[in-house]
């Protein structure tokens, strides 16, 4: 009953606020907080996505860089070289995305011996290498002129600032269905022990296979709708270190594993971006990088935990 | 059209990039194999290395050389402290990997801040010449680079294989619980293996300084090439990095020539690929 | 019919000959005791069986299909589970999730089977208490409930008793009697000589790898060799 009760208001919560969200920019917000809340739909997306693999598989990527970048890239080459409908472009950087994820999959999830290892630092190679090699071949950067698109779609106002709302719903949604189904359990498993969830029968390939692929999926489509909105791709840019490592600290700082916890992380991290943007890049980053080396030091569970087991403390101190 | 003088040039150039390839993995490849931390923060410290190197001929009008009598000691230290912080929190592997990542952050952030992004040039007189062998072009820095990468693996080979120090090393790669139950005091290991990792990334840093013109997020640049020369190699294995690093510079050169050089560094990933497929352990049984 | 048969199997590994030549059936309805000092082979053969390791030589069938070489997670879902010898449950996950991951959907979740095994292993009121705060004893107890609940026509137990107090001994003496009378086929290994003398039918004595005797309690504990196995020094 009570499970039942949780779900209505989890489920109304989320329409209240999406409803809310999609309202903002028509009820005269200013140019710069559309801005602001796209950017924080675009970081959620890129946390939960993060999560669903490494946070409930324990497979640690540092591959979103290299997917984020190659969605944007994707979309506007589609764009600029074939002309293709922008909306279209989006569906397509998510299947490159997810072949790259599919590829790479195919070769690290098969290793017996330090499979996590290799694969975190496959990823690692793989985002150090993307970058460099579109660096070195689109180093102008592409400009999106045409963004173009069959329906008159792209004339409604704030188009991307919706479309960064849906995705992130999206994410947050199939994070949440992953964790409380059958395919969450056996990442759980997984991540408890691989071997062991091997000797009860969990298709552990598959399992993580369809984790990474759904991830950078997200990531590709987010790249994506980044790149529609910015116009200008420009590989610096999009394949900053910054979106392979926030995601993480984000997840990290929230709550790993959990479904909500990304969210809260990202909710936080962005916003003491804002505080902190005023000053230097160099200097952000010199912040963020203490920061994250502090989070993983003394708070390795994260936000959301840290307020469950203060809250189960407070219950079960209110019961003595 | 590629000619023969052409392959030839491309092999030897290739090779002796390789072995810097190599050298820049040293530190990497002990660490993660013998202390099971993965340090990125090495890129941006041999980039540091580089800067000293650099202040030492500019600002010292000395060989750049010399600096590495004041930054090895230092680099030395610092390996040091940073592994008495991974022992004091318990970090294990993957925690180590993230750490170390926004320490990258960090310390590539504070060179920026320091030096600004301006590119650095150190003029570097004899050690930038090359000369010639029937026209192939060889570069005498490169060289050097070369020949230092091979005596410390030898002398690496050598440790190793002779000292006792060596034999503590080999113990403990393999299993250090049974080694600690022979007397083999692992955090002072691990300190001195710490140590040396950082030092050997002093005189990366400083060959770093010698072939590029370099700027703060240089070090970022060979993260790819030098992960895929340590697995390559086999994790913890000297030797199996250095001559990992010579496969890998000579596979870019021919993919040079073959293809694009803009495509080279896909060249380190699709060899990781390969070696993952072949054979997960490296080269080299540790 | 032999429901498991293991034939000549021999793994080595480096110049070691961990398992050597070993043929074994084991017919249905069997409890079969696998003994044999340390470093004879027991795990790595049973890690064989259970797919974790591929036979240098040999076949193994399973309900006469060959499933030599299958992955681990196909052969438990063709029937064999086993246990491992240092107890693996999942840890961050409650009683029950540990046991809901042995099925293959969520769907598939029988209250009243899931009832039974958590009453047979006395964890009842623990259904939702995290697996790694339950005493070592109860661990072993979960990991063999979560075998059960993928009703495995072949339960491998790896030392089910090493570790563990003698009340649990006492408790899972009787699981496996219980599970005995419900006509399960159970392969265990131990070096509990009195547990093993209780609950098997029969018995196989593995040293350096190589099978040295087999048949009952009785019978083996009266062959030459396996008595010079356990109790002489050296044996070429």
């Amino acid at each position: 009953m009570t499970y039942l009760w949780q779900k209505i208001t989890m489920v109304m919560a989320l329409s209240a606020s999406f409803a809310i969200l999609f309202a903002l920019p028509y009820l005269g917000i200013s140019a710069f907080m559309v801005s602001f809340l796209l950017s924080v739909f675009i970081w959620v997306t890129l946390a939960v996505s993060w999560n669903i693999l490494s946070g409930y598989t324990g497979y640690f990527s540092f591959g979103h860089t290299a997917f984020f970048g190659s969605g944007a890239f994707a979309s506007a080459v589609a764009d600029f070289y074939f002309s293709i409908d922008y909306l279209l472009t989006i569906p397509i950087a998510g299947v490159v995305t997810t072949g790259m994820a599919a590829g790479l999959g195919l070769v690290t999830f098969r290793l017996r011996r330090l499979r996590g290892q290799l694969f975190a630092l496959t990823t690692v190679v793989l985002t150090s290498v993307s970058s460099i090699v579109v660096i070195n071949n689109w180093g102008s950067g592409i400009v999106m002129y045409s963004v173009k698109a069959f329906w008159p779609f792209l004339n409604i106002p704030h188009v991307f600032y919706t479309l960064a709302l849906l995705l992130c719903f999206a994410s947050i949604g199939i994070s949440m269905a992953i964790y409380r189904s059958r395919l969450g359990l056996n990442l759980f498993a997984i991540r408890d022990d691989e071997e062991a969830a091997e000797a009860i029968g969990i298709n552990t390939f598959n399992n993580k296979m369809l984790a990474f692929c759904i991830s950078s999926l997200l990531v590709g489509i987010a790249g994506a709708i980044f790149a529609g909105w910015i116009k200008y791709v420009w590989p610096e840019t999009v394949f900053s270190i910054n979106y392979s490592l926030f995601p993480i600290l984000m997840s990290i700082m929230g709550g790993v594993g959990t479904w909500v916890g990304p969210i809260i992380g990202a909710a936080i991290l962005t916003t003491i971006f804002q505080i902190v943007a005023g000053g230097e890049a160099v200097l952000n980053n010199i912040i963020l990088g203490s920061l994250l080396v502090a989070v993983m030091i003394f708070l390795p569970h994260g936000v959301y935990n840290l307020v469950l087991s203060g809250y189960r403390r407070i219950r079960r101190s209110a019961r003595l | 059209m590629v000619s023969v003088t052409g392959v030839i040039q491309s092999l030897l150039t290739g090779t002796l990039v390789g072995g810097f390839y190599g050298l820049f993995a040293l530190g990497l490849t002990m660490s993660w194999g013998v202390l099971d931390i993965i340090n990125m923060s090495y890129f941006p410290f041999a980039v540091l290395s580089a800067y000293v190197a650099y202040v030492t001929v500019t600002s010292l009008g000395l060989d750049p050389f010399i600096s590495l009598i004041f930054s090895i000691p230092s680099f030395f230290i610092m390996g040091i402290l940073m592994q008495l912080f991974f022992n004091k929190f318990k970090i294990d592997i993957f925690r180590s990997l993230i750490i170390s990542f926004a320490l990258f952050v960090v310390v590539e952030n504070t060179l920026t801040y320091v030096w600004t992004a301006d590119v650095r040039r150190a003029p570097v007189g004899f050690l930038g010449s090359s000369f010639f062998i029937d026209s192939i072009y060889v570069p005498v820095g490169e060289l050097i680079a070369f020949l230092i990468g091979v005596m410390i693996v030898l002398a690496n080979v050598a440790i190793l294989k002779k000292t006792r120090l060596g034999l503590a090393l080999r113990a403990v790669a393999e299993n250090r619980e049974a080694a600690s139950m022979w007397g083999v005091n692992y955090s002072r290991m691990a300190l001195m293996v710490s140590g040396l990792s950082m030092s050997y990334v002093a005189i990366a840093g400083l060959f770093l300084a010698i072939f590029f013109p370099f700027t703060p997020s240089h070090g970022s640049l060979f993260i790819g090439r030098v992960f895929a020369v340590t697995i390559l190699g086999g994790l913890g294995s000297v030797t199996g990095a250095f001559i990992a690093g010579i496969i890998l510079g000579v596979a870019e050169a021919m993919a040079a020539i073959l293809l694009a050089p803009s495509w080279s560094p896909l060249v380190a990933f699709l060899l990781l690929l390969i070696i993952l497929v072949v054979k997960p352990s490296g080269l080299t049984w540790r | 019919m032999s429901l498991l048969r293991v034939m000549n199997v021999t793994k080595s590994f480096g110049g070691l000959k961990a398992v050597n030549n070993v043929s074994i059936e084991v017919p249905q309805n069997l409890v079969l005791g696998l003994i044999g000092p340390n470093g004879s082979g027991k795990t790595t053969l049973v890690n064989i069986i259970a797919g974790f390791y591929r036979p240098d030589s040999g076949e193994i069938l399973f309900k006469g299909e060959r499933i030599t070489g299958l992955k681990p997670y196909h052969i438990a879902n063709k029937g064999i589970v086993r246990t491992f010898q240092l107890t693996r449950v999942f840890k961050q996950l409650t009683v029950l999730q540990n046991l809901m991951t042995a099925l293959n959907s969520h769907k598939d979740f029988n209250q009243q089977q899931v009832s039974e095994i958590l009453t047979m292993l006395d964890l009842q009121h623990k259904k939702h208490v995290i697996a790694g705060n339950l005493s070592y004893g109860e661990q072993k107890l979960l990991e063999i409930g979560r075998a059960l609940m993928k009703n495995p026509d072949l339960l491998i137990l790896d030392e089910p008793t090493s570790g563990i107090s003698p009340t649990i001994i006492g408790r899972l003496t009787r699981l496996v009697k219980d599970l005995k009378m419900l006509d399960k086929t159970i392969l265990i290994i131990e070096h509990n000589l009195n547990v093993i003398s209780t609950i098997c039918d029969r018995v196989v004595v593995l040293n350096y790898g190589e099978k040295i005797a087999e048949g009952t309690f009785e019978e083996i504990s009266q062959d030459q060799r396996v008595i010079s196995a356990y109790i002489g020094g050296f044996t070429p």
